[in-house]
């Protein structure tokens, strides 16, 4: 797969992740009923560790998707030379992504004992561009894009 | 900018425009939220009726009555705000459960009539716990909660079945009905023969706190 399109294919994850984690933010702050097939969502929602510093984590998962699609729109503007530089940036910041599901995947697991599927869903979605982003960062064409005709 | 970014760039401002948009929309279409707490001319004798489930102390001042419905999330929740409420001023509350499956709920009056059958055998609260714990539980399932807590089974598939029951559980929606539930969970909090509506479980904790500390 070339660069470009790897590139466009984290970029779709990075959007899709913003989609889940701003509707898990939105319900969340309206204190709906989240449409889950058990009750592991709500209790998950309803569970202290759902908010950080007062702030609830979906938040925060808006926020990451939304700066990794925004790194990954602006990979293909920067010049060689940064290339790698901003490879790295996007695999820094997907192997964040990654840790923080993995440790919000226990809590659900051993603390909340309740598995909320749209936080799978992200969990996904964050492993899906944590190996891309290790992808992008090793592919030799990363610092060879072809410069706009 | 390159046009591989500025593609990109304008894929982002469409599903943050739409997002947005979608969420204004909702949050300004939302449907007006009544009064979460009402003041209600109810006497605790119009719904206290004997053989209901119950729990607490029978003789307290401080009496909730709660309908509920046992596949609805937020009930779950505002179930356990009543344990803690129950443990934290124990002694001093008297709770009784009465039924309200709402339609919108496909199973919600299997688990009503699983939970009637369980309280004929005086299994009514651990046959609520199972089903709040597995809210998607099928009629075989239920059927191993009851072997679980140790009841009769031919009896419980019959009471589960049964006419006696069905009324039980007919004869709460009506009575909810009567006194203005219309969502579940609803609670009435009684003090004395003083009574208040709170609709939902968000604020039940926040109700209860000021009477309970006044109270003693």
């Amino acid at each position: 797969m070339s660069i470009i399109k790897l590139n466009r294919v984290m970029f779709a994850l990075a959007l899709a992740g913003m989609v889940v984690a701003g509707l898990l933010w939105y319900w969340h702050v309206q204190n709906a009923d989240i449409p889950c097939t058990n009750a592991g969502c709500d209790r998950v929602a309803q569970h202290p560790t759902s908010r950080l510093f007062g702030i609830p984590v979906a938040a925060y998962g808006t926020l990451f998707y939304l700066s990794f699609a925004v790194l990954c729109a602006v990979r293909p503007s920067v010049r060689e030379q940064r290339q790698r530089l901003l490879a790295s940036l996007v695999l820094l910041w997907g192997t964040v992504g990654f840790l923080v599901s993995v440790y919000l995947t226990y809590l659900e697991l051993f603390v909340i004992h309740a598995i909320c599927q749209w936080c799978v869903v992200s969990a996904i979605i964050a492993t899906a561009l944590f190996v891309l982003s290790a992808l992008a960062w090793r592919h030799p064409q990363a610092v060879t894009i072809p410069t706009e005709a | 900018m390159k046009s591989e970014s500025r593609f990109l760039f304008v894929m982002l401002g469409f599903v943050l425009v739409l997002g947005a948009g979608l969420a204004a929309l909702s949050y300004y279409n939302r449907p007006p939220q009544p009064p979460a707490v009402r003041e209600t001319e109810i006497k605790l004798s119009d719904l206290l009726v004997s053989g209901k489930p119950e729990k607490g102390n029978p003789n307290a001042r401080v009496v909730i009555v709660e309908f509920s419905d046992l596949q609805c999330p937020s009930c779950s929740r505002g179930n356990d705000t009543i344990e803690q409420l129950l443990l934290r001023y124990e002694g001093k509350i008297r709770l009784v459960y009465r039924h309200y499956p709402l339609d919108i709920h496909e199973r919600a009056r299997m688990y009503a009539m699983a939970a009637e059958a369980a309280h004929r055998q005086g299994k009514f609260w651990e046959m609520q716990d199972l089903i709040f714990n597995e809210q998607n539980a099928t009629q075989k399932r239920l059927e191993e909660f009851a072997k679980s807590l140790g009841l009769n089974l031919e009896q419980f598939r019959k009471d589960m079945n049964s006419r006696e029951v069905a009324q039980v559980i007919a004869e709460d929606l009506a009575t909810g009905q009567r006194f203005g539930v219309s969502s579940t969970p609803t609670y009435f909090l009684f003090v004395g023969d003083k009574g208040r509506m709170i609709k939902g479980h968000t604020s039940l904790a926040a109700e209860v706190q000021p009477v309970m500390e006044g109270d003693s």
